[in-house]
């Protein structure tokens, strides 16, 4: 981590198109390789993003590939932060009850609830957010302390970024 | 992404090259269950080809495992990468299907 400079926070939105989430894990990696993580835990986070974006297209977009996906990868000053947002109706609830962040069955493991199980491995925090008239948010931290250099930065630079995150509204 | 299969000693030997994501999921499933379809009960899937695997990748090689062991098969992996061992062990997959560092161990364990 020594030594490492903070990217710029990144907002991508994509095609609810599984042939472009390639490219996704692309750019994800290459965020998280500039942020200093180990080869394991950066390639563990994007099997995860890559879970969450397909999750997404399959039960929110419900396989359609003409809805907009909305990522957001950013660094707070302990955590490493990725988002998904998308306006289409809210997934169903049973697919993210509590029971489908339990880990398969060893001894019968089912198909079903493999993406969540990876997201909760990958991330200390996982947080869903629906609106009833649509619209999801699916909230992932990493905990990842940055060096003290990186933090001074990131206070450095709270104004500006305030005031960007007002203009984007 | 590409499946060969071959025969050797009676064991079934899938090569699988590419990507193991939900984009080539259908066309993994397809070739696994003309395997299937076949007759094959011992297999082995050689990944040393595969860079990526995610969840739909594992839900093919779970329907492939499963329909094995209804016919009292046997499915051996051999050959993955690291990252594709961290998933297989992430899922305890890896506590289910027995993964060898070659081929040549693979296919004599799912010979036997």
């Amino acid at each position: 981590m020594s030594g490492a400079v903070p990217p710029e926070d990144i907002r991508l939105r994509i095609r609810s198109n599984p042939r472009l989430l390639s490219a996704v894990r692309g750019l994800v990696r290459g965020y998280l390789d500039n942020l200093g993580l180990d080869a394991e835990q950066r390639d563990t986070v994007v099997l995860a993003v890559d879970e969450a974006c397909a999750n997404a297209i399959r039960h929110a977009c419900q396989g359609r590939h003409d809805a907009s996906i909305d990522l957001r990868l950013r660094t707070d000053p302990d955590a490493i932060v990725i988002e998904l947002e998308d306006q289409s109706l809210p997934a169903d609830a049973h697919r993210l009850a509590p029971r489908d962040l339990t880990p398969p069955s060893e001894a019968e493991p089912k198909p079903g609830g493999l993406g969540v199980q990876f997201i909760r491995q990958a991330f200390d925090d996982v947080a869903y957010h629906s609106e009833p008239h649509g619209g999801n948010r699916l909230t992932m931290r990493l905990h990842h302390p940055l060096d003290r250099t990186l933090r001074a930065q990131k206070e450095d630079e709270g104004d500006s970024t305030h005031g960007l995150a007002h203009r984007e509204r | 992404m590409q499946i060969a299969s071959t025969e050797v000693n009676g064991v079934t030997l899938i090569r699988v090259e590419g990507r193991m994501d939900a984009p080539a999921a259908p066309e993994a499933e397809d070739a696994f269950r003309e395997v299937i379809d076949a007759g094959a009960t011992r297999v082995v899937i050689d990944l040393s080809g595969v860079e990526y695997i995610s969840s739909g990748g594992l839900r093919v090689i779970i329907m492939l495992m499963k329909s094995l062991e209804k016919a009292r098969g046997r499915l051996v992996i051999c050959n993955p990468s690291p990252f594709v061992s961290e998933v297989f062990e992430i899922t305890h997959l890896s506590r289910r299907i027995p993964i060898y560092p070659n081929q040549e161990e693979a296919l004599t364990a799912a010979a036997t």
